[in-house]
């Protein structure tokens, strides 16, 4: 069976869950899902448990006649063994749909997308899914895949390239891997492995000069590495846990500060004018979600941090120990703001190489571009909507030209450029 | 990823639950941490299914427990009275072991 359609049998078979199994279980088992590779083994499994969750009493509905009882039984089980009927539909539906309608074809992968980079020059993007592919976007109109890796890489983070676009850095499970990208065709190479801590790599940035990388794990530790030669590399410091997880990094255009977002809505500057001494300049006031995406402006005196309600906080850090907040902008995130801590699942900010726009996309299909006046105020110019991207992983190019996504749970990647 | 060998087929004898409870028992998991480590210290591939399926069973008898959901990741924690049966369980597990390592030993001795 191929591992598209095993997957998107799957989550169909997900959703044949009792409605009240469905309602604990269901993102999380589809995060899972999105997570392991899926084969018939998979989809067989998941009938038989769909089927025994609907034999099973603590599943159906309370205080309710033994005929309703049994009536509801009957329809759950009616709705599970549609299953086979419902295969041949889902094989003629998966054959037939492609297109998802945007200004390049989407690029078809094979698995759903977990992560996403643009090259530095905006040729290639790095595509985790959750193997490594690499994508020549040169012509935009005409993706071409270089090469891919093998094994999985299994991951939710975007992985990241060095500033000369010659390596990459993917965020595994436990580790960091770089790979050598400057010919990935048929693969690209590996060149290390980073193990640092037992947590999750949510995060992966080079510095400016390439020669520090940056990784941020789901327990709040930081490290740094020391990647001059990539061949060699050493970790210079390991930096004291940032409650709630590191969520997002940026480096200032200088590469003396480093700002690191977490999920429970804060921001952490450091000075890593010095790498092997780095120090604690401010932690930001909280923003309301968990902050998702940061960016340092070009200048480096201005950072945006975009949080999971839907908000994109602008602040002058040209005297990084007070940061003082200059505008707040909207943009319609998904899924809608819940009180508590959370964290966008797709989102992304970019100024352009003039640092007069800033442009954000966070966890819905809608791309929200502001004009950024020389006080540091914002003012919305455009929103663009395009049903190819959802709240899947999405990456903007350098600058913000373009913007590559993919939605949730798809098996395809938009390209869209952007005016 | 894992541990796979000639005795996968003894998956079967491995009950689901056991080997959440032993994944557990060192620190919090979610789903599919649990998945990679039970294939890592078992050689026991556990599909989605059956893993929500026994996590649901756990959580209902109280010997687990969900925590806050992570980036659409849920933790799971076992709780006091999941180590009791855990630890219990080892136990019986051990006397097996203890039984049929003798009776094995015994058996070659025999043909020997």
């Amino acid at each position: 069976m191929p591992p598209a359609l095993a997957g998107r049998l799957s989550r169909f078979l997900v959703g044949c869950y009792p409605r009240r199994w469905r309602e604990r279980y269901a993102e999380e088992m589809l995060e899972v899902l999105g997570q392991h590779r899926p084969t018939a083994r998979t989809v067989l499994n998941l009938w038989a448990s769909a089927l025994g969750s609907h034999l099973d009493p603590a599943y159906r509905m309370e205080g309710r006649s033994m005929i309703r009882r049994h009536k509801k039984w009957l329809v759950g089980a009616a709705a599970v063994s549609a299953v086979p009927m419902v295969l041949l539909l889902l094989v003629s539906i998966a054959a037939w749909q492609e297109n998802l309608g945007n200004n390049g074809p989407p690029l078809p992968l094979s698995q759903g997308v977990f992560g996403v980079a643009f090259s530095p020059d905006g040729r290639t993007v790095a595509v985790i899914n959750p193997s490594l592919e690499m994508w020549s976007v040169a012509d935009p109109a005409h993706p071409r895949r270089l090469g891919y890796s093998k094994g999985d890489i299994v991951t939710g983070a975007d992985p990241a390239f060095s500033p000369d676009g010659r390596v990459l850095a993917t965020a595994g499970q436990q580790n960091v891997i770089l790979w050598n990208v400057t010919d990935p065709v048929p693969r690209p190479t590996q060149i290390a492995v980073l193990s640092a801590s037992p947590s999750f790599v949510n995060a992966v940035l080079f510095s400016p000069d390439g020669s520090i990388l940056a990784s941020g794990y789901a327990d709040g530790t930081m490290v740094l590495w020391n990647t001059a030669d990539p061949a060699h590399v050493t970790r210079i410091a390991t930096l004291a846990r940032q409650a709630g997880g590191v969520s997002a990094l940026s480096f200032s255009p200088d590469g003396c500060l480093l700002a690191s977002a977490s999920a429970d809505g804060t921001v952490v500057l450091r000075n890593t004018a010095d790498p092997a001494h780095v120090t604690r300049i401010a932690t930001l006031a909280r923003q309301a979600g968990g902050v998702s995406a940061l960016s340092f402006s070009p200048d480096g005196r201005l950072l945006a941090s975009a949080s999971a309600d839907g908000t994109v906080v602008l602040r002058n850090t040209a005297d990084p120990a007070a940061p003082v907040i200059t505008a707040t902008g909207r943009f319609p995130a998904w899924p809608p703001p819940q009180p508590g801590a959370g964290l966008l699942p797709g989102a992304a900010l970019a100024f352009s190489a003039s640092g007069h726009t800033l442009t954000a996309i966070a966890g819905s299909s809608t791309v929200t571009v502001w004009n950024v006046t020389g006080t540091g105020g914002l003012a919305r110019v455009t929103t663009i909507t395009t049903d190819s991207i959802g709240s899947g992983p999405v990456a903007f190019s350098s600058g913000g030209h373009a913007v590559a996504g993919a939605p949730a749970t798809g098996d395809t990647l938009a390209l869209w450029t952007l005016p | 990823m894992g541990v796979h060998s000639k005795f996968d087929g003894l998956g079967r004898f491995a009950d689901p639950s056991l080997l959440i409870l032993t994944s557990l028992a060192d620190g919090p998991r979610h789903g599919y941490a649990i998945m990679t480590d039970v294939a890592a210290f078992s050689g026991i591939s556990m599909e989605p299914g059956t893993l929500y399926g026994a996590l649901s069973r756990l959580e209902r008898r109280g010997w687990v427990r969900p925590l806050a959901t992570e980036e659409r990741r849920r933790p799971y924690e076992i709780t006091a009275a999941g180590q009791e049966v855990l630890a219990e369980q080892v136990k019986t597990m051990q006397q097996i072991v203890r039984v049929a390592r003798l009776r094995t030993a015994n058996a070659s001795a025999w043909g020997a």
